[in-house]
């Protein structure tokens, strides 16, 4: 079944793959030494981390409580949870009510509509965010949470009907009629038979969803210029800005830690669907 | 048949509502302000003085707009041909029925699931660190002394610093949609090319590549819009002190929302922040349909 070579001659035709291992072991290498590294420094002393002995002096788990606390990484992480999860919940609940109508159920203006949906995707952010600003001052939503929930839901409901519509599609015609005869509403009937069926594609969507909206930098600087706002992207990038001054670089690289270790995490048990929702959704399109 | 007109509606409405104030009005405001003179981005629209295309000439007069578009040029064509070569090379790599395809798949996408924050800071506090450093050590370790010395973070390093950090972080993504591609060519055309005795690099050249062009084309796509938008690296990297690494979206956030740092950003108007906008969009859209002329589809989309 090799696709260059047959078994008979494996080792031979394992030889010929040895360049490829060498690279992708090297890039291996690198990035379990750069990871694993400042993991291991978020546990040591700054003395230590410049005298190049991390760790010679046990555990230094207070390096965490000091980021979360004296830098504020714990209100931050909090911002970022809210923001991430009510982002998600409104992102499905104003996406997939409009996927379905333009999957399943014909009606004039459709392909327009579809149309726009793409069309919105591929605006750059940098088009939408000085309107924005002035739209949220005005209606005095500066300076609240509510303003990057709005936001972080409406930019990615275009992506979500998207992709969505793919999963809609793929479900059978048969099951509203039976819903009908049944004697559901056609909003019963996408409640409680749809809504459910589309659930794989519904927990793909979420988990990237979750994953863009951690890690989103450009409108969380624009729009959450307040501590008590921040996220933990803007929030460690202002860690690092204080470390001129504070030298606490064992907290620093606690911060680091905290702040990809939730996605990482996420990665560790889910990159299969993770991965197939990217090409899924990328080759699709 | 009204109440189905009814169910409709309701289903759409909250997303076409997002779609209007969120995408389409926000959009051909930015267009419009961009012929204006505004002097502050919460001014109201009977505020804006119309100027016609005097902000995009400025623009082009401003030195330091200039040195960002000669950057993204830079960034977009270095940073281009290094992650889309790299990503073909690992795709090839790992398709060519080697042990622990996922895992490989797994490691090389890993650094996009992780903030653009902590992996910058990862290499900036870290790797390129002129006294704990990973490089400096491991030069020292093979002692390779003048590149133990390199100073990653000197202003004059800071781009090149950049670039492969970015690169870094943007391999695994394109190399995905490419294993994906690869993954749909049929086995057959390599058996058959196997037969007729033909290479590695032959099968490369001859069937994946010419089997892949619309996968490609689509990356080269997704690429190039999003560096366009080229601002996080930037920002991280650049401490907003030095113009090495500014970029037209740096430029527009300094203009717009900055703090005014950057000496030119005070003789200029939120107006040409708008006109730095909607040239990023056309530059995009332009390379788009360039793209589509010089690639043309298989299956004529």
């Amino acid at each position: 079944m090799n696709r260059y070579g047959k078994r008979k001659v494996r080792c031979k035709k394992q030889l010929r793959f040895i360049p490829g291992y060498l690279l992708l072991g090297i890039w291996l290498a690198f990035t379990v030494a750069m990871i694993g590294w400042i993991i291991l420094a978020s546990l040591s002393t700054t003395k230590e981390i410049f005298g190049n002995q991390i760790l010679s002096s046990g555990l230094h788990w207070e390096n965490y409580a000091n980021v979360l606390r004296k830098h504020k990484m714990s209100v931050y992480f909090a911002n970022s949870i809210i923001y991430s999860l009510s982002g998600c919940i409104g992102i499905i609940l104003i996406a997939a009510p409009a996927a379905y109508v333009l999957s399943r159920i014909s009606f004039r203006g459709k392909s327009v509509i579809n149309n726009v949906f793409v069309i919105a995707m591929s605006i750059p952010s940098v088009m939408l965010v000085m309107p924005l600003f002035k739209m949220a001052t005005s209606i005095g939503l500066i300076g609240s949470r509510w303003t990057l929930i709005i936001l972080y839901i409406c930019i990615n409901v275009p992506f979500g009907v998207f992709f969505l519509i793919g999963f809609f599609m793929s479900l059978p015609k048969a099951l509203e009629e039976a819903a009908e005869i049944d004697g559901c509403t056609p909003d019963q009937a996408f409640w409680k038979v749809m809504f459910p069926l589309a659930q794989p594609g519904i927990i793909t969507l979420t988990i990237f969803n979750f994953i863009n909206i951690w890690n989103e930098y450009f409108m969380a600087l624009i729009f959450a210029n307040k501590t008590g706002l921040r996220t933990v992207s803007t929030g460690l990038q202002a860690i690092v800005q204080s470390m001129k001054y504070s030298g606490d670089w064992a907290g620093l690289f606690a911060g680091v830690v905290i702040v990809f270790l939730p996605t990482f995490i996420l990665f560790l048990f889910l990159s299969n669907k993770i991965m197939a929702g990217i090409t899924g959704g990328a080759v699709k399109e | 048949m009204k109440s189905k007109n009814w169910f409709v509606v309701r289903f759409l409405a909250p997303a076409m509502l997002c779609l209007l104030a969120i995408f389409l009005y926000p959009a051909l405001r930015t267009i419009l302000m961009s012929f204006n003179k505004v002097g502050f981005v919460t001014d109201n629209m009977k505020d804006w003085e119309f100027i016609g295309f005097a902000n995009y000439t400025k623009l082009m007069g401003s030195p330091l707009f200039r040195r960002s578009l000669w950057n993204i040029l830079k960034i977009w064509i270095g940073g281009g041909v290094v992650i889309l070569s790299l990503s073909m090379l690992f795709s090839v790599i790992i398709t060519s029925r080697i042990k622990g395809k996922k895992f490989w798949k797994a490691m090389l996408y890993l650094p996009h699931i992780i903030s653009s924050v902590a992996l910058v800071t990862m290499w900036m506090q870290y790797a390129y660190h002129n006294q704990y450093g990973l490089f400096k050590r491991l030069f020292e370790l093979i002692h390779w002394n003048s590149m133990a010395q390199f100073q990653w973070t000197a202003p004059e390093n800071l781009f090149l610093a950049m670039m492969i950090a970015y690169s870094y972080a943007g391999v695994g993504f394109y190399m995905l949609i490419m294993v994906a591609g690869i993954d749909g060519v049929s086995e057959d055309y390599y058996e058959a090319s196997r037969i007729e005795g033909a290479g590695i690099w032959q099968q490369f050249c001859y069937i994946t590549l010419p089997m892949l062009k619309d996968i490609i084309k689509r990356c080269i796509v997704l690429y190039s819009a999003s560096a366009a938008g080229f601002f996080v690296y930037s920002t991280l990297f650049s401490f907003n002190t030095e113009n090495a690494t500014v970029t037209p979206m740096v430029y527009m956030y300094e203009v717009v929302f900055g703090t005014g740092v950057g000496s030119s950003s005070a003789e200029l108007n939120v107006g040409a922040g708008a006109a730095a906008g909607v040239l990023i969009m056309l530059v995009v859209l332009i390379v788009n349909a360039v793209l589509n002329r010089i690639i043309p589809s298989e299956d004529g989309q």
